[in-house]
């Protein structure tokens, strides 16, 4: 049995890349509830990165819903007017 | 000192490798947004986290401003098993300081980094992707853009190459300035077989050289030549036109560079018309027409009086401006001593048919030509249309000598106006349409290459339905700015931009947008230069957007 490859080999180069870049540019958030918002990031960044799908057909997502309260949608890709008229 | 063993059982000297570093070095997660955007994935979904939470340990906070890979196993990519995924990141620092550098001003949220590090920081990274790059298995760390610098001015890199080349047969390919091209160097080099130099050498004149490099070894580079030759290292001259004379004093230095560079049997001479961005320069510098129509009239009576083939980058501009017929398989130079230089050919020569099969397009052309050299066989048929005749030309395909290799050369030395538009891409483009089922499509595509698109269309006999209508539209580099007018370089903000400005002149909304892939097309998820991924202009324009995939118009 094979020791679990968990840490960086002894020699490696260490790929470090840092969490905030200097002059670098965010939205700012898009909800003002701090854990909505969280979420709402979340999805967005994974989605740039992944295309979900349903029994092996693509799907489109552009909202969510808590599992709290159903009755209401919340946008994962806020349109830039939205942006702006929030501003 | 240590000597570690590397897989292919050579050892390697790492001299000060992981010793302690008083600060350590943080890369832009940026550069690998094209590539590995999962990297930025993880530093975004980090940041989302500690707006809401503090981590901990030992009951206290701690402030955390980076991250570190774990195993780089986990971090493996599939590799074209080319060797510049290694020796590329030794290019951390530059030597010259060019007049026309295209990294200078760039903003921060452009994915290629200018963050410069040390000799050792760089070859460290070296060493760690010699180790983990595996042509047989095609697999490699993940790439980046973060190092696009000098190469040859790591003094680590001969060592680099000297156990790539015990992993991979595959040509080293090394764009350089040539400053650090001593006899050594060469005579290094030559000992690594095959390697192919893209020599940045823009001016034979030293003066005139010092003035666009800004380097005292300047004049290293303009002696390189006759010693490449010696050494039979093949090469590539590449000229920026740069005008910072007038353009008769350009034309000027052109001509004696191209003189004194024929003279030394370069593989290919690439003229570069002079660009720059809006962060390079807010001001106009010069009139783009005017320059670019001058300097490719100027190639076009080089061509004539020249043994090397000479190509203008990029070559559609040439080709829109003095070629009715476009996408043509015609042959606009021949690289000295290869088999279709010996084999009779000239410039001038429309490629009807290889080995009997009939070509009706210059990729068609260059494709058959590829195959045919690397098919092991030891004669060719190539049908050409000389002034007006039919011949045929037979091509001894191990007939050649430098600065032709086999290893290094492509299409048997015939050099032909780029690489053209593929009619597969119609049918692609049909097909897409038709999975879509829209009747209205807007088609976003470039300057350059809308006339060839016009022409091809016009012949396709997979448009024209009258339930299909067909936008074409061109983005404007609003992003680059300057003078640039490449597709590659649009970024998902000029499409959205041009997509708004389509629907804000009247034009009825349509079902579906297509866009060509390349400017998504560094890495595979489909990223543009600023790492942003093209399913934000649907999300912003609200209409479906696809790709097409298709050739970038540079080799």
């Amino acid at each position: 049995m094979t020791e679990p490859r968990t840490h960086l080999e002894k020699e490696d180069y260490i790929f470090r890349y840092r969490l905030r870049s200097e002059g670098e540019e965010t939205d700012g958030p898009f909800y003002e509830d701090r854990l909505l918002e969280m979420i709402r990031q979340q999805l967005a960044n994974l989605l740039d990165v992944v295309v979900l799908t349903h029994r092996g057909e693509e799907v489109k997502v552009d909202g969510f819903k808590l599992l709290s309260d159903l009755d209401c949608a919340y946008e994962i890709f806020p349109r830039e007017e939205h942006w702006r008229q929030r501003t | 000192m240590r000597i570690r063993d590397l897989p292919t059982g050579r050892a390697l000297e790492t001299e000060n490798i992981g010793a302690k570093r008083s600060r350590p070095f943080y890369q832009s997660a940026r550069t690998v947004a094209l590539f590995e955007p999962r990297i930025e994935l993880i530093r975004k979904q980090l940041l989302s986290l500690l707006a809401v939470v503090d981590l901990e340990k030992d009951g206290e906070v701690v402030a955390v401003d980076g991250f570190r890979l774990k195993n780089l196993h986990d971090w493996l990519a599939p590799s074209t098993g080319d060797p510049l995924e290694v020796y590329g990141y030794g290019g951390s620092r530059c030597d010259a300081n060019c007049v026309f550098c295209y990294h200078k001003g760039n903003p921060s949220s452009i994915a290629f980094g200018n963050d410069y590090r040390t000799a050792a920081e760089a070859h460290h990274e070296m060493v760690t992707r010699l180790k983990y790059f595996s042509p047989r298995a095609r697999s490699a760390l993940f790439a980046s853009l973060g190092n696009v610098h000098e190469i040859l001015t790591n003094q680590h890199v001969i060592e680099i190459l000297s156990v790539l080349r015990e992993k991979t047969e595959r040509p080293f390919r090394i764009t350089t300035n040539g400053h650090q091209l001593t006899s050594a160097l060469i005579e290094a080099l030559a000992k690594l077989k095959p390697v192919y130099l893209h020599l940045s050498l823009h001016s034979a004149s030293e003066s005139r050289r010092r003035e666009l490099v800004r380097s005292p070894s300047a004049p290293v580079a303009i002696k390189a030549l006759p010693l490449l030759r010696a050494a039979e290292i093949p090469y590539a001259v590449v000229i920026v036109p740069w005008p910072s004379s007038s353009v008769e004093e350009l034309i000027d230095d052109l001509d004696a560079t191209v003189a004194y560079v024929d003279a030394f049997d370069p593989h290919l001479i690439e003229v570069h018309l002079p660009g720059y961005s809006q962060y390079f320069s807010p001001e106009k510098l010069f009139d783009r027409e005017e320059t670019w129509s001058a300097l490719v009239g100027a190639v076009r009576g080089l061509r004539e009086r020249t043994t090397t083939p000479i190509v203008i980058m990029p070559s559609m501009y040439e080709e829109n401006l003095y070629e009715e017929r476009k996408n043509l398989a015609t042959v606009i130079g021949l690289v000295k001593n290869s088999p279709a230089a010996r084999s009779g050919l000239a410039v001038g020569d429309l490629i009807t048919a290889v080995n009997g099969i009939a070509i009706s397009s210059r990729p068609q052309a260059r494709d058959f030509l590829s195959l045919l050299a690397r098919s092991g066989a030891t004669l060719g048929k190539l049908t050409v249309r000389r002034s007006g005749r039919m011949l045929t030309v037979n091509v001894n395909l191990q007939d050649y000598a430098y600065p032709y290799e086999a290893e290094t050369s492509s299409h048997l030395g015939v050099v032909m106006m780029g690489t053209g538009l593929r009619t597969s891409a119609l049918e692609r483009l049909k097909e897409i349409i038709d999975e879509r089922k829209a009747g209205r499509v807007l088609f976003l595509t470039s300057t350059l290459m809308k006339p060839s698109l016009q022409q091809a269309l016009r012949e396709s006999p997979f448009f024209g339905a009258p339930n299909l209508l067909l936008d074409l539209a061109i983005p404007r580099n609003r992003f680059f700015g300057g003078n640039i007018i490449m597709g590659d370089l649009l970024v998902v903000q000029d499409f959205i931009d041009a997509v708004e400005e389509h629907l804000a002149a009247g034009n009825a909304r349509p079902d579906l947008i297509v866009i060509p892939s390349t400017p998504f097309g560094l890495g595979r998820f489909k990223r543009d230069l600023t790492g942003r991924v093209f399913l934000d202009i649907e999300r912003q324009v609200g209409i479906p957007v696809a790709l097409l995939d298709c050739d970038t118009i540079y080799d």
